[in-house]
């Protein structure tokens, strides 16, 4: 089979199973929830709101089948793998091999600027990160907040957890907003540090500049390997040492305790 | 054009192009489908590789269909798929478990499997980690054990445990497989990569150390779902009645997370899991893993371009070693950590000016070391192999053969002692048993309070007589046993004229329960009760099993008995107070 027409076949199949697993995913759902509504979950209960589902779970399965039927007579064709550098390590690559005090001013002028703006949405976000934090835990230490909440009860720990999540992903929103601006910080610089490249690359061929002298690299860096075996052997010692600690305490008593006794709401029974 | 030839190029004209913006993916991009490579099916070195050695070249020519035999070879599972069934079946052995509805109770339960293994999964023979984990903050107890535990897992094997042994990470790889167009990584996905770090924080130590615990355990994880209630609910029905909105909110949750991670490669892993954040701390310096050569790398990015998680780098926290990128790196710079078990074939350089008589010569040593080569390869798969196969033969033998009490009293003739339907109290004529509808059976059992036992022994059934009796089952480590008592002594002050209310300690943890009931329960009117147990092997207390049943303890357990001790209520979730007085007032009209 041509290629364009096992690849739009392939399309195809996939955005009908996709409908069809949202759909059967929803339909579990609603039938759960609608079962927890009505009254409790018992054999007769759970039959009857599922079996109208079962068409569809039938339609899913076969449809998977099909698929990898569809996959071994007619196998896609295996996938182009583009190499693509990030802009930072592009630029950050760049960087060995221009000089940089050498560049034209208004050059400089638009690295620096689009440094500056990168550093400041930076240090908002992370500023924002932390006052969102700090106020998560304030919310959980101040008593009138959780003191009445009974863990047990579902309907009176799910807002308490929603406004500490909400804290928590406020600032993954900003994080994400900071990751699409960065990248066009970075195009603009990556533009700038091409310029400056061009006109080096001129000038070197002319005899006019020489390339920078290469950078020393920090004392961490050229003695990694023996810092990571350092840390390797600290944490194997303190990992031996908290065991050894824990059996003399009696923690494989509570470990056993806890995990030969099942707490059925600790899994979600309940 | 590569991008090493950028830097040592001083020419603009032959730079790579320039990563624009975010594009939206188009829906041909996002048919990615997820085809291993051939090889990334031989993701160990040393392996001999087909023909396609794995560089998509793509081809005009019209596609040759592909032979039975090539077709079963492409089906084949890959070492890491084995590796992830082997540990799947390992940490799961007890499989007389799923048979039975019953869960393993024993002294292995103490081992921590490495990876996400719910303890309540019927086949579990180890404990989750996180689990015991939450366990330990949540009753304000420095968990040095598995503390090390978790250490020493993440310095050996680091993520490497996410891609390799962890079952879940195992339902989530074969759940992908299904053909849909897949949700590809982005800044979007990264970002998020970071959640789980917050989840970590917030739902394993924060809450733990406000007391609710194990918060993860209860509202999140889907492992409990799958394993834990997929695994006992549909072979003791019973239970159904005990279910409710926190498994309704568990089970949307499985849902979704399930259909999410159709879509996007392993989702639960990248965007939820503590455990896996706890990992990933490690990743960078774990004795197992990816590493890279970077005196070889040539920083193209086709190992970033090709790794369906949202790494930065080779072997970066993200990593779960999967090997997949290995075979797509042009200059072979990356490769896995550790010692190499097999070795690689030998690469002999033929030099251009070599005369034909030496060209042959080079290529006859090259074959017969590489022979040798294959052969010592071969040897040593084979000893792994058995050594691999004959513990979990053992393991399996063990837990199910040697510690299967039914079979044993099936082959020997023993039967346990019986306490349903077969007797019948004479008066009344009411079976004894353990259903509503059946009367309870008598046993002594010896009183404590916040001094500890008491010396004074009392029959439930006996000591209720007149009274509408309420036995609870409880215990000092089960959080939600220690938040419902509470309402158990309220009503017991409410109603003490016509209500006796029984709490029964389980014999686990009972060396904390006096100093419990001194902090919380020391006016209590609720009688305290401490269970017995035959042996220290014996998997549940005896009276929760005479009175229950169940031959695994699964706490809490209420029974409310009417005046005449016939059972009329029987449930093992949490109750509340409303519902436990309507049940109270039900066995009274009884």
């Amino acid at each position: 089979m041509q290629e364009k027409k096992t690849k739009i076949l392939h399309l195809i199949y996939g955005i009908v199973l996709s409908v069809l697993i949202f759909a059967v995913g929803i339909c579990f759902i609603v039938s759960c929830v609608d079962i927890n509504n009505a009254g409790k979950f018992t054999v007769d209960a759970i039959k009857t709101h599922f079996l109208w589902i079962l068409a569809p779970v039938l339609l899913c399965i076969f449809s998977i089948i099909g698929g990898a039927v569809l996959h071994a007579v007619f196998p896609p064709s295996e996938e182009k793998i583009k190499a693509s550098m990030s802009n930072k390590d592009l630029i950050k690559n760049l960087y060995k091999k221009i000089d940089l005090d050498a560049a034209p001013a208004e050059l400089k002028a638009v690295i620096k600027s689009q440094r500056g703006f990168r550093l400041a949405f930076f240090i908002v976000m992370i500023v924002n990160a932390v006052i969102n934090f700090v106020s998560a835990f304030v919310f959980i230490f101040t008593k009138s907040n959780l003191g009445d909440v009974d863990p047990g009860k579902l309907n009176e720990i799910l807002p308490v957890i929603g406004k500490i999540l909400a804290y928590a992903i406020i600032p993954f929103f900003v994080a994400v907003i900071y990751d699409i601006f960065s990248s066009y910080t970075y195009e603009r610089e990556l533009e700038a540090v091409r310029a400056i490249m061009e006109s080096q690359t001129k000038k070197r061929k002319k005899g006019e500049l020489n390339l920078p002298e290469e950078k020393k690299v920090c004392f961490f860096k050229r003695h990694s390997k023996k810092f990571i075996l350092a840390l390797q052997i600290t944490l194997g010692v303190v990992a031996a040492a908290f065991i050894i600690v824990g059996i003399i305490t009696g923690d494989i008593k509570n470990v056993l305790t806890y995990a030969n006794n099942i707490c059925t709401g600790c899994i979600g029974l309940g | 054009m590569e991008n090493k030839e950028l830097l040592e190029n001083t020419s603009l004209n032959e730079a790579t192009e320039s990563v624009d913006a975010p594009k939206e993916a188009t829906l041909a991009d996002l048919i990615g489908g997820e085809d291993e490579s051939f090889n990334a099916k031989f993701a160990t070195q040393g392996e001999q590789k087909p023909e396609n050695d794995g560089k998509n070249v793509p081809t005009d020519e019209p596609k040759k269909k592909r032979s039975f035999k090539s077709w079963l070879y492409s089906i084949i599972p890959t070492k890491r798929r084995i590796v992830q069934l082997y540990s799947a079946l390992l940490f799961n052995a007890n499989l007389k478990g799923y048979i039975q509805g019953n869960m393993f109770v024993g002294q292995s339960k103490f081992i921590c499997s490495p990876g996400i293994n719910c303890y309540s999964c019927p086949g579990a023979i180890g404990t989750c980690p996180l689990g015991a984990l939450q366990n330990e903050l949540g009753n304000k107890r420095m968990p040095f054990y598995i503390l090390g535990i978790l250490f020493l897992y993440g310095l050996m094997l680091g993520r490497t445990i996410c891609g390799w042994l962890c079952p879940f990470g195992l339902f989530q790889d074969l759940i992908y497989k299904i053909k849909t167009p897949k949700l590809k990584k982005n800044g979007v996905t990264r970002a998020l990569s970071y959640l789980k770090y917050v989840i970590l924080a917030v739902f394993v130590f924060v809450l733990a150390g406000f007391g609710v615990f194990p918060a993860f355990c209860k509202y999140i994880c889907p492992a409990g779902i799958l394993e834990g209630a997929f695994g006992i609910l549909p072979l003791d029905t019973d239970l159904l009645s005990g279910i409710g909105s926190l498994f309704t909110w568990k089970f949307v949750l499985f849902v979704s997370i399930v259909v999410f991670c159709i879509f996007a490669y392993r989702a639960f892993c990248r965007f939820i899991c503590p455990l896996g954040a706890i990992y990933s701390l490690f990743n960078r310096f774990s004795f197992f893993g990816i590493k890279l050569n970077r005196d070889k790398c040539t920083k193209c990015g086709k190992c970033i371009t090709k790794c369906k998680l949202d790494i930065k780098h080779v072997g970066d926290q993200e990593c779960i070693s999967c090997g997949e990128c290995i075979d797509v790196c042009p200059t072979k710079a990356i490769s896995f950590k550790g010692p190499k078990i097999f070795l690689a074939p030998n690469e002999i350089s033929i030099p251009k000016d070599a005369s034909d008589e030496e060209r042959a010569e080079l290529r006859a040593t090259q074959e017969r070391e590489n022979a040798i080569i294959k052969k010592k390869n071969r040897t040593r798969k084979i000893i792994i192999g058995s050594v691999m196969g004959a513990v979990l033969l053992s393991v399996l033998l063990y837990f199910n053969v040697i510690k299967n009490e039914q079979l044993w009293n099936n082959l020997l003739g023993d039967k346990p002692p019986v306490t349903t339907d077969t007797n019948t109290d004479g008066e009344n004529n009411v079976t004894v048993g353990t259903s509503v509808g059946n009367k309870l059976p008598s046993a002594s059992l010896e009183i404590f309070d916040e001094n500890g036992p008491s010396g004074e022994f009392v029959d439930p059934l006996v000591g209720g007589s007149g009274k509408v009796t309420v036995i609870n089952f409880w215990g000092t480590w089960c959080p939600p046993c220690v938040a419902e008592l509470p309402h158990f002594g309220e009503v017991a002050s409410e109603y003490k004229d016509s209500v006796v209310i029984y709490a029964v300690h389980s014999v686990d943890g009972f060396e904390t329960a006096p100093q419990h009931v001194n902090d919380n329960h020391k006016d209590s009117a609720l009688i305290f009760l401490k269970d017995t147990r035959p042996s220290d092997d014996a998997p549940v207390d005896d009276y929760f099993k005479l009175t229950t049943g169940k031959g695994f303890p699964m706490y809490p357990w209420t029974i409310v008995l009417d005046e005449n001790g016939v059972i009329t209520y029987s449930t093992y979730a949490a109750i509340e107070k409303d519902v436990l007085i309507a049940e109270i007032q039900k066995a009274m009209n009884n």
